[in-house]
């Protein structure tokens, strides 16, 4: 009786070990798409933040070459603000 | 009976290590199972935030493009913007006129700058006050900084004739002397600083050019100019006045006025002393301050 039971546990435990290897093999499977899908990710990141810096660079330059229209500009915006209260 | 009883032993120790192996086996398998889906599960949720991050990322991109590229009509923007301004300036004029406003309308003027050692204090005045005005220089050379800081302040800068020579009335010799005085400041304004003067104010007022004064009108009229004289002054032309005296001045004139043109000068250390106890007293009256414009109703053409 115990052998039958032993022999049973056996099948089982044989059966289930190759049912969760293929589980496992499509999820290693799965991963390594993912994974391939991260690299790209990861490469996207990478150029967006070297794109990023070099605008922030650009944006500072172009900043720094039209300081005084930046300010001539924020004048006139700020005096409309100023006067449009008063045309309500 | 002895060689089945150890034939049977042999199989049941064959078949308690099968069983064994094979537990061992799927405990082996289940942990790989279990590696692998956690190790997915991390990639999964790696990707999940980086998808997030990309996407911060790329808002920032494209609202750093839009700025940079917001930079290449600056110059025809800035004029939009100015020209923006003063329309709703004149606007707001007509409505004052008009009576159809509670507010009132100051326009401080200063005259015969730029000055190296006071104009500079009357900026540092106007700035903390929040206030453009508008400032009718001579021709000085070597003034630049001065020039230079009333444009880039928003001030409106116009002109009040080259040498403001009163000396037997010299400037108003002749129409043609007195319109050839008004181009040279003109041109010397526009070639240095590029900035485009349209108003005059007279040396010593428009009745000072006499019988001239009608004939001068009609040629500044013809090279786009308009003129205003001043309603109030801090009588501050002799600089002899006392502070109490340029604060009366104004103070205690502008009583009738909705809309007021205020005669300074910035040459004058009690006029500059003055000033804001004048500014919070216009306030009070309920003035606000606007910088000159050709369109306004001021500037008489
Ligand atoms: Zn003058």
């Amino acid at each position: 009786m115990i052998k039958k039971i032993l022999l049973f546990l056996t099948i089982l435990c044989l059966g289930l070990s190759a049912y969760l290897f293929t589980r496992t093999a499509a999820v290693v499977k799965e991963t390594d798409a993912l994974r391939e899908e991260a690299n790209a990710l990861q490469v996207r990141y990478q150029e967006n933040g070297k794109q990023l810096q070099d605008l922030q660079q650009q944006l500072t330059d172009i900043e720094t070459a039209n300081a005084g229209a930046l300010r001539e500009y924020r004048i006139w915006e700020h005096e409309i603000e100023k006067i449009e209260p008063y045309l309500r | 009976m002895g060689t089945r009883n150890r034939e049977d032993r042999t199989v049941f120790a064959l078949t308690c290590v099968a069983a064994l192996l094979g537990i061992a086996a799927l405990l082996f398998i289940y942990r790989s199972y279990d590696r692998a889906l956690k190790e997915q599960e991390q990639l999964r949720s790696w990707i999940s935030d980086t998808n997030e991050t990309l996407s911060v990322q790329e808002t920032e991109i494209a609202s750093l493009e839009e700025e940079i590229a917001s930079y290449s009509d600056i110059a025809e923007k800035n004029r939009k913007e100015r020209e923006l301004f003063f329309a709703k300036a004149k606007e707001l004029e007509t409505k004052v006129m008009n009576g159809e406003s509670d507010v009132k309308i100051c326009y401080f003027t200063f005259d015969d700058g730029p000055y190296w050692d006071t104009t500079h204090i009357f900026l540092d005045i106007l700035d903390e006050y929040d206030i453009k005005a508008t400032f009718f220089y001579l021709l000085k050379e070597d003034h630049d900084d001065i020039y230079q800081r009333v444009i880039d302040s928003g001030h409106t800068l116009a002109n009040h004739s080259a040498s403001h020579n009163l000396r037997g009335n010299a400037i108003y010799a002749s129409v043609d002397t007195f319109i050839g005085e008004v181009e040279e400041n003109r041109q010397y304004i526009q070639d240095k600083f590029g900035y485009t003067t349209n108003i005059l104010r007279f040396p010593g007022g428009s009745p000072q050019a006499g019988s001239l004064k009608y004939p001068i009108i009609d040629r500044l009229r013809e090279i786009g100019y308009g003129y205003v004289d001043w309603d109030t002054t801090t009588g501050d032309g002799k600089n002899s006045g006392t502070v109490e005296e340029y604060i009366h001045g104004v103070l205690d004139n502008s009583a009738g006025y909705d809309v007021m043109v205020v005669l300074m000068h910035d040459y004058s250390v009690n006029t500059y002393k003055a000033l804001p106890t004048i500014i919070d007293g216009l306030k009070e009256q309920g003035f606000i301050f606007l910088p000159l414009f050709y369109d306004s109703a001021k500037i008489l053409k």
